[in-house]
């Protein structure tokens, strides 16, 4: 499979239903089929959460990999009952693995290639225009420091409010608002053109 | 002038970030982490194994050498009882030998005594007088013993060493 494909563009992940109990059990007692039940619900998510804020590539894989390890360990952890949703707990992991890459890696945000954007043939030209702007929109959000694109990326494709930004990202609420309102005052000034031509 | 275009841009905005694409799973990404978490809890397990029979084997190791010390402890203090007890039985047998090597001592002292054969008295001859300087005592009663007073004893004073 070449990663071109991987880039078809997709809605934003929204609201995931929660794991049933039984196979939140089945996970925290190890249980293959319960955990690709569990894989299988949130991947995307990670997969949307850490190529946005990390940028395109091989190693977005590797390190949704090293959330859902992190998760299976720390999942027996997890209080079901409590106030915090699977999928958010989950992103604050995912998080704290971007955070670390970042640290460890030295990782610099890759905004998508021209290349790596499919456009089969005979696609509409309006489809193209989705693209370009989709384009327009990475290396717009490549010019964000990471602190301010990690809140962006929560609060326009992950539906968190501030507080649970802040729960996430281990920030006080204050600070989550303040960079949410500097990126998109940001963003608009990139994309002034791109908005303004459609 | 200045909200008709922000109320535009946002309106837009909110269609218009469904277009930023995100990197979709590859195939086979549920297997291979399923795979990766089963083997990583494989091995948390054996690691944990590992170290509850590590921590099994220094416990054992303390409690053997806790073990050992308290016996050796133990060991040493009925030795130093022991020791002090025989200390304090000792005065009496030394006491004892004390005894008997003074006796035997007394009795080899009293043999050599009675071996030795018996010399006359020494005579103590008085010292010379030294020349040119004779007292007028001794010039006037040379080979005479001269007694010397040995208290100046008067009613109301008394310098004797013994009783007069």
């Amino acid at each position: 499979m070449s990663l071109t494909a991987a880039w078809i563009p997709v809605p934003a992940a929204r609201v995931l239903p929660e794991l049933d109990r039984a196979t939140l059990d089945g996970c925290r007692a190890g249980d293959g089929a319960a955990l690709g039940v569990f894989v299988r619900r949130h991947q995307a998510m990670v997969f949307a959460f850490l190529s946005r804020t990390l940028g395109a590539g091989s190693h977005v894989e590797d390190l949704a990999q090293e959330v859902f390890l992190r998760a299976c360990r720390a999942l027996p952890g997890f209080d079901a009952a409590g106030t915090a949703r699977l999928s958010t707990w989950l992103l604050t992991i995912a998080s704290r693995v971007a955070t670390d890459a970042r640290r460890k890696r030295k990782l610099s945000f890759a905004p998508f290639e021209a290349g790596q954007l499919l456009v089969a043939p005979g696609t509409p030209e309006t489809e193209r225009r989705r693209a370009e702007i989709g384009l327009a929109l990475a290396r717009a959000a490549s010019e964000l420091s990471d602190a301010q694109r990690d809140v962006f990326v929560l609060a326009e494709f992950h539906d968190l409010d501030t507080r649970a930004i802040a729960a996430v990202l281990r920030i006080r609420e204050s600070t989550a608002r303040t960079r949410l309102f500097r990126a998109r005052e940001r963003l608009r000034e990139l994309l002034r053109g791109v908005w303004e031509d459609r | 002038m200045t909200s008709a275009p922000t109320t535009r841009l946002r309106s837009t905005e909110s269609e218009g970030w469904g277009h930023w694409s995100a990197q979709l799973p590859t195939e086979g990404f549920v297997q291979r982490t399923v795979g990766a978490a089963m083997r990583d809890r494989d091995e948390g397990r054996r690691a944990r194994a590992r170290r509850s029979a590590w921590i099994v084997a220094l416990s054992l190791v303390l409690v053997a050498g806790a073990a050992y010390g308290w016996t050796e402890r133990w060991a040493h203090r009925r030795a130093r009882t022991d020791a002090s007890d025989a200390r304090i039985a000792a005065p009496e047998r030394i006491e004892a030998r004390v005894d008997d090597v003074t006796q035997a001592a007394a009795s080899a002292v009293t043999a050599t005594i009675a071996r030795q054969p018996q010399h006359p008295p020494t005579t103590v001859s008085p010292p010379r007088a030294r020349r040119g300087l004779a007292s007028p005592a001794s010039s006037a009663s040379s080979g005479r013993r001269i007694e010397m007073p040995r208290c100046n004893c008067q009613e109301w004073f008394c310098d004797c060493v013994e009783t007069p």
